[in-house]
């Protein structure tokens, strides 16, 4: 991986990472749907396949997460990276454990699915496997509706070709979230 | 909650810079002809651990019974004699992939051509046609890689010509006549900028040259050829003089195991020879002033599966063994100090036998 690259990738994770652990905290109500939709880079073990590099793809990725309550929930994706020859998409479910603090909220996930990666040499060749990830995130709300996912970083690993892939997913984009958890509050007994 | 957080964070962090700071591995690739599935098998080669991993797509389609094979050194055209069809393919590599692609029309040879050579600058590319008993020389072009015959091509030789040699200097040429019974060593100067060839002195040479002779090398100094004789069981030395003429050196030839077919030599002065029906594989090193080879330690060192052809790696860190019967590539690691060789793990699987491989720097 080139230099750039490396700082593309690097250089805005940590800073926004040291940043938000660092945030006050506050109250905040908690969204019983959050659909996802944004841009994705996949970094793309394509030493594997006998490349000279890993493969650097574009792509998007679409997700829904469903919580449970204000701590956890199950969250579903699918993502797809494009690029010359590579073709790579992904789709998986899991559990997510969120954090909120402030207003913003950080997550982690470990999700589990499967794996297509289309490659075009001399023709094209598509193989399907299994496929897990973990890793997390941290969305902002910008409106009652609407949040920021500002990153979200993920290994992924993939296994098709009958070989194991160790790749890296970046994430951002909007969430459009609706919906409530319930937060049981501990009533108060009134004073005699 | 506060160390769920810290958790999560560290988590994000430790991918974070895992992104930044890690790279792909240091690699090179490396080309092995299989005739019987008329195409060519490509890999990565590891250069830490030497191990290969298969180029996607390969094996790559070449013309009928591909037999030898040569990489340019601008690293983007990779040449393949067709024994059957009697011509050369051309090949591009994508540098990114190491996949190759085949460019078309193939560029006619003599009738059966089984050995190239190619000089360290890549302008000019050898071909032994083993029927017709000549040597075609080409220029390339250096933007297409494509190919055209020089002034005098084809030249005629000896009868039988089944290998080439040419200095690193790029000067002389020596080709293996394996004519039965009447065994020689045929020398050429190469004229500089021209390709021509030019018959030494005394050329051919047939003292010293043993039954059989299949495959040739010279020493990194190029004062010694190393001829092997396969029918005999023996490997030659023959001292090059500065005109290129040919002779003996004292006590050669030197025993190797049973039909030694294939021969290459270490930067460091190691010799290593390939026993195709011993199944193992020869180990000497040089005296550099007298050209004498002597067997190292624990040689010879098994390598079972019909060895038939063996090449050093571009790094001088691993041997390649080429197996006819196993249908496989299997990897050596050299110790730099004594020229022993350990058999590694990274061996790969091939489909169809190979006959030569080729690694890039």
């Amino acid at each position: 991986m080139s230099i750039p690259n490396r700082l593309a990738l690097a250089v805005p994770s940590v800073l926004l990472l040291a940043l938000l652990a660092g945030l006050p905290s506050s109250a905040q109500e908690v969204p019983r749907f959050q659909v996802f939709g944004g841009y994705s880079r996949l970094r793309f073990d394509s030493t594997t396949l006998g490349f000279a590099d890993y493969s650097n793809l574009n792509g998007g990725k679409i997700g829904l997460t469903f919580n449970l309550s204000p701590y956890f929930g199950v969250a579903g994706e699918v993502a797809g990276g494009w690029g010359s020859p590579l073709k790579v998409y992904d789709g998986l479910v899991g559990p997510q454990v969120s954090y909120r603090k402030w207003k913003g909220t950080v997550f982690g996930q470990v999700l589990f699915g499967k794996a297509k990666t289309r490659v075009n040499i001399n023709g094209p060749v598509t193989s399907s496997g299994r496929a897990v990830a973990f890793g997390g995130g941290v969305d902002f709300p910008v409106t009652p509706r609407f949040s920021v996912r500002l990153i979200q970083v993920e290994y992924l690993n993939t296994h098709t070709f009958q070989i194991s892939q160790n790749n890296l997913q970046l994430s951002t984009g909007l969430i459009y979230q609706f919906g409530h958890v319930k937060v049981h509050k501990p009533q108060k007994v009134p004073s005699p | 909650m506060p160390i769920r957080k810290n958790a999560l964070i560290s988590t994000l962090l430790a991918l974070a810079i895992w992104a930044g700071c890690s790279s792909s591995p240091a690699t090179h690739t490396a080309y092995v002809t299989l005739p019987g599935a008329n195409g060519v098998a490509g890999f990565r080669v590891n250069n830490h651990s030497g191990h290969l991993t298969g180029i996607f797509g390969s094996p790559f389609s070449t013309g009928m019974s591909p037999a030898s094979i040569w990489v340019h050194p601008s690293n983007k055209f990779v040449y393949v004699a067709n024994q059957s069809e009697g011509n050369i393919s051309l090949l591009k590599i994508d540098s990114s992939t190491g996949a190759l692609t085949e460019v078309m029309p193939r560029t006619p040879a003599g009738i059966t051509p089984v050995s190239l050579v190619m000089d360290s600058g890549g302008n000019f590319l050898f071909v032994a046609n083993e029927t017709s008993g000549t040597i075609s020389v080409y220029s390339i072009d250096s933007s297409s890689g494509s190919l055209t015959e020089t002034s005098g091509s084809p030249f005629a030789t000896n009868p039988t010509p089944v290998a080439l040699m040419l200095t690193p200097s790029g000067k002389f040429l020596y080709v293996a006549n394996a004519i039965t019974n009447q065994p020689l060593v045929t020398a050429y100067s190469v004229a500089p900028g021209a390709g021509t060839l030019q018959a030494i002195l005394g050329s051919p040479f047939s003292v010293g040259v043993g039954n059989g002779p299949s495959s040739l090398t010279v020493d990194p100094a190029e004062k010694f050829l190393f001829v092997t004789n396969s029918l005999d069981n023996t490997i030659s030395v023959l001292a090059i003089d500065p005109s290129g003429a040919l002779a003996p050196i004292a006590a050669s030839p030197f025993v190797t195991g049973t039909f030694p077919i294939s021969v290459t030599v270490h930067p460091s002065g190691f010799l290593y020879v390939a026993n195709l029906q011993s199944n193992n594989i020869s180990a000497y090193s040089l005296d550099p002033s007298t050209g004498v080879p002597t067997q190292i330690t624990n040689s010879p060192f098994s390598a079972s599966g019909g060895p038939v052809f063996i090449t050093v790696d571009s790094g001088g860190k691993f041997l390649f063994v080429c197996g006819e019967t196993s249908r496989t590539i299997s990897e050596f690691s050299i110790d730099s100090k004594t020229g022993a060789l350990t058999s590694s793990s990274g061996s790969a699987t091939l489909g169809s036998a190979p006959t030569s491989m080729f690694t890039t720097k």
